[in-house]
């Protein structure tokens, strides 16, 4: 009798030694696919808007430039880029330049539908550069890219072609042809955000690309782990030295100025840091009041708050002085027709700048006008901008 | 007078019992003997004067968590890692070296260090005494841990107090009381017995799981040795009884699978409960780590790769010669910590205590079958009449007295153990706190490997600067300047994103573009140690964006020139081009 109750004894221990180990093994399981499932939640990309934001100008300053003025410069920066290889920089600035509602009597010129299908359409980027060109089109690891800085058929710096398709409002659909097959321009902006660090070198397109893109100001994580909020985005922008980075550092400062319209909207920043932007530029608008030339540019040195001399302080680099004045004072005018009223410097400083815009690129030849498209793309849409249009509206007009 | 003379009688008795010191008490030439090489230890490791420089990262996150009264969620000494996911897995020994330095200073650190170490061998030796029964196969056996392990130096806080969690659960599981080896790797066949009244086991082992959890994230590994054992005992189970249903229903198995999962179950108590265990996971994988001098793959080519091969080929010969059963969990547990090695060397903290636990039970089933070698050293007292009442008389034989002049009790030894314990501390740097005297030499103990006039130099600053120096230097500084002088990072890569620790690389071999991500990082400051960084400290000399403001022969501090520390040169990566 006592043997039998010993020996259901022992199939009770071993029925609960089963029961606990199947509960334990369940727990475990369960605790970890939650916690995989929210380390997953976590690594997932951020809602992206179907249709990027759009931001318009504020002014209508005909102080500027004056309608007369303003036809002649966009009169002499039409984008003259039909022909074999068109380079790549020229070709996206012009897009931004003067949207892809653009068009032309101009045979020579692109419509800006045409420039954005030779940055987005393989097959018409063969037709321009050859088919034994390296696509502009490529994928790795981490999906579609834009081949970036490996010569004239490519990009001129990093999302740089992302950064401007958002600016003309491509919706995220958009078919895109690579030489593998179809896709959208989702695609390209979520292989950036995978392949984004905040310390990378350039950042600047990156971050204006995700501010027009984003649906929320929800923070994301890098693939190194870090979590990207904008309040980080615009520390990253202010955290380096003026005038570093491209184009005189002046693009950190435009997407600093789309951070806060876009703020203006949509809460993207925290207050603590709209106001430290705000402080920022600020202190940067009080340095160019002090480093503008009496003539209205501002060159190579405006970052040190003194006016320059003729000569003295700029470096004789590839470009020469005028491409300098033209770079800083064009990108300079642009983001200053965008930003806040807080934000702006005398009125005065932005007409002497816009008037020196205007006599110096209807002096310039059209061989200068070629080698320097690029700045002077900014040139037109900064003086566009502050007459309160955007390029394309006069695009008629310089036909 | 029958009653007076009984009462004195009474008295006497009570008088000679009062000076009857308990046999407890009365230690042997054994217990000297280890009195002598514990305090020999301690007196070294106490003079260390230069420990790992983490000892001084650790105390400053000590600091910070006691003073916010909480676990940073940020990491607030590196201003690069903004934004990264901070678990810290070893909190509360970063609790423990703050605490200790806000009591005493830098000097207790070095106490800390020497008393921690001094634990973890004392720990192991008795786990290994029990199991050998030996002395001189105990000693044998820390000198094993000692030699295959890394250099105690070398060891972080947090590693330190995870060995000695380490050793501790061996003493934990293993049954003091039994004659034989212990239950958990060695026990004798036939005593397969999980300790009787085995709740102190219970609860210890939720204990220091629970602390372990939050000293270090190599809990992990106790569970997998609780995990190995139980598997062992199934295994034997099964091959026994070839019946799987034998291993369910075994008893040991049962426990030890249960003590697993207690000691699992006991290590969710902590402030990130179930995420400790995946970060821990994580941390093995983690790219910034991997590339880290110590987190390296062993090199078999190295001295230390040499000794690895050589100890194993050791176990191969120690275990042809044994008697004793090679038990399954002895097995895996090799296994599974030399399968450890292979992608980081880190792995030997916890693999020579495994090792000297593992082999040592079959060193002295050698060793036992040799007693000419057994009673070499036994044969050295034979004859000789030491402090009297130990040996004389004793001996029978040579051997005899031996085993008699080694065990035998008595106060003078104890005595001597009590005067060798209080030279080591006269002896020792941490007797200037508990018992007064002249302060030691500068450099005599613990130090920051930073030159002072730099650790000056930084503390001067009053404005918050981002300061590039070399990681051990690194840690040493943010322990040693005030909070607003942040660092570019610290040995605590696993915190910062994978393009600043590759940056980190590019400036300290002064690669092309040195500067320009000295500038995309707007660092101020650059600390330089010539030893290491000779081509940096050069380029710095040569760059007109930076000034040398301290120099010595050991180091360099380079300053933003003020010009360029507003005006930076357009980068070479970002062109000018529009």
């Amino acid at each position: 009798m006592s043997g039998k109750n010993s020996a259901n004894r022992g199939r009770v221990r071993i029925a609960a030694f089963v029961l606990v180990q199947v509960g334990v093994l369940g727990m475990a399981v369960g605790v970890t696919r939650a916690k995989l499932a929210e380390s997953e939640a976590r690594a997932r990309l951020p809602v992206l808007r179907q249709t990027p934001r759009q931001i318009g100008p504020l002014y209508d300053d005909p102080g500027v430039a004056s309608d007369e003025q303003l036809r002649t410069v966009l009169d002499r920066l039409r984008p003259r880029l039909r022909g074999p290889r068109p380079e790549i920089n020229h070709v996206d600035h012009a897009m931004r330049f003067w949207g892809v509602e653009a068009r032309f009597r101009d045979p020579q010129c692109l419509s800006g539908a045409e420039m954005r299908d030779v940055l987005l359409r393989h097959r018409k980027f063969a037709e321009v550069w050859g088919k034994e060109s390296q696509p502009l089109l490529t994928e790795d690891t981490k999906g579609l890219r834009i081949r970036t800085r490996q010569g004239p058929a490519t990009a001129s710096h990093v999302d740089h072609t992302l950064g401007c398709l958002a600016e003309v409002g491509t919706p995220l659909d958009y078919p895109v042809e690579t030489p593998r097959g179809d896709s959208t321009v989702r695609a390209i902006l979520e292989a950036s955000l995978r392949r984004f660090s905040l310390n990378q070198w350039e950042y600047e397109w990156s971050a204006l690309a995700y501010a027009l893109y984003f649906e929320s100001a929800a923070p994301w994580v890098s693939a190194e782990g870090q979590e990207i909020s904008f309040d980080r985005l615009a520390e990253r922008v202010m955290r380096e030295g003026l005038p570093r980075g491209v184009c005189l550092g002046q693009h950190r400062l435009h997407a600093l100025v789309m951070f806060l319209r876009i703020d203006e909207d949509q809460r993207i920043l925290s207050p603590e840091c709209r106001a430290k932007v705000i402080r920022h530029l600020r202190q940067i608008v009080s340095l160019l009041q002090a480093s503008q030339d009496p003539q209205g540019y501002w060159n190579g040195t405006w970052a040190e708050g003194t006016p320059p001399a003729p000569e003295e302080g700029e470096k004789e680099g590839p470009l020469g002085p005028l491409a300098r004045r033209l770079l800083a004072t064009g990108h300079i005018l642009e983001w200053l027709a965008l930003a806040p009223e807080e934000i702006q410097p005398p009125r005065a400083a932005v007409r002497r700048a816009g008037q020196w815009l205007c006599r110096t690129v209807a002096a310039m030849s059209d061989e200068e006008i070629r080698e320097h498209y690029t700045f002077l793309s900014h040139v037109g849409r900064g003086l566009a901008l502050w007459r309160g249009r955007f390029p394309s509206y006069y695009a008629d007009v310089s036909n | 007078m029958s009653r007076a003379t009984g009462s004195i009688a009474a008295e006497g008795t009570a008088a000679h019992r009062a000076w009857v010191v308990s046999p407890r008490w009365m230690l042997t030439w054994r217990h000297l003997l280890v009195c002598a090489l514990a305090s020999g230890l301690f007196v070294y490791l106490n003079y260390l004067p230069s420990l790992d420089s983490r000892i001084w990262l650790d105390a400053r996150r000590g600091r910070e968590i006691l003073a916010e009264q909480a676990i940073p969620a940020i990491d607030p000494v590196q201003p690069l890692s903004d934004g990264m996911r901070v678990i810290d897995t070893s909190w509360l020994s970063k609790v423990v070296c703050g605490w200790v330095e806000q009591w005493g200073g830098a000097p207790y650190l070095a106490h800390l260090f020497a008393l921690a170490t001094l634990a973890y061998v004392l720990i192991l030796a008795r786990v290994l005494f029990l199991q050998t029964r030996r002395l001189s196969l105990m000693m044998a056996g820390v000198g094993l841990v000692l030699v295959l392990g890394p250099r105690l130096q070398s060891l972080a806080a947090p590693d330190l107090f995870g060995a000695i969690c380490f050793a501790l659960l061996f003493a934990l599981v293993r049954r003091p009381a039994d004659e034989g080896l212990g239950p958990l790797l060695a026990q004798p066949a036939g005593r397969a017995r999980f300790p009787a009244g085995a709740w102190p086991v219970w609860l210890g082992t939720a204990l220091l799981f629970v602390a372990w959890a939050n000293l270090h994230a190599s809990f992990l590994l106790g569970i997998v040795v609780l995990g190995c054992c139980a598997v062992g005992q199934a295994a034997t189970a099964v091959a026994k009884t070839g019946s799987v249903r034998a291993a369910v229903s075994d008893r040991q198995t049962q426990r030890w699978v249960l003590l697993a999962e207690w000691a699992a179950v006991a290590s969710l108590v902590n402030p990130y409960g179930w995420n400790v265990a995946l970060e821990t996971c994580n941390l093995v994988r983690n790219e910034n780590l991997r590339r880290m001098q110590d987190w390296l793959p062993l090199n078999l080519s190295t001295p230390t790769g040499v000794l690895l091969l050589a100890s194993l080929l050791a176990v191969a010969a120690v275990l042809r010669s044994s008697r004793r059963q090679v038990r399954v969990a002895e097995a895996l547990l090799l296994t599974v910590f030399v399968a450890m090695l292979a992608p980081s060397a880190r792995g030997l903290i916890w693999y020579a205590p495994v090792y000297a636990l593992v082999i040592m039970p079959h060193v002295a089933d050698v060793a036992s079958r040799r007693p000419a070698v057994k009673d070499a050293a036994g044969r050295w007292f034979a004859g000789r009449k030491l402090l009297g009442r130990s040996f004389a008389g004793s001996a029978a034989s040579a051997a005899g007295n031996a085993k008699a002049g080694w065990s035998t009790r008595g106060m003078a030894t104890t005595l001597l153990c009590g005067l060798t314990v209080w030279c080591a501390l006269a002896f020792s740097p941490i007797s200037q706190d508990v018992l007064g005297g002249k302060k030691l030499q500068s450099g005599r103990t613990l130090r920051s490997p930073v030159p002072a006039g730099v650790v000056e130099y930084l503390r001067r600053e009053t404005a918050s600067k981002l300061v590039f120096a070399p990681v051990p230097w690194a840690n040493c500084l943010v322990g040693q300047c005030p909070p607003h002088v942040k660092v570019f990072m610290t040995s605590d890569v696993q915190w910062i994103p994978l393009r600043v620790w590759n940056d980190y690389g590019r400036i300290t071999r002064s690669e092309p573009g040195w500067d320009q991500v000295l500038d995309r990082y707007h660092v101020d400051t650059v600390v330089v140690w010539k030893q290491h960084q000779r081509r940096l400290g050069d380029a710095l000399r040569a760059s007109e964006k930076w000034q040398v403001v301290l120099e010595d022969d050991k180091s360099l501090v380079a300053r933003r020139s003020a010009y360029h520390s507003r005006k930076h040169e357009p980068s070479d990566q970002g062109s000018e081009e529009g």
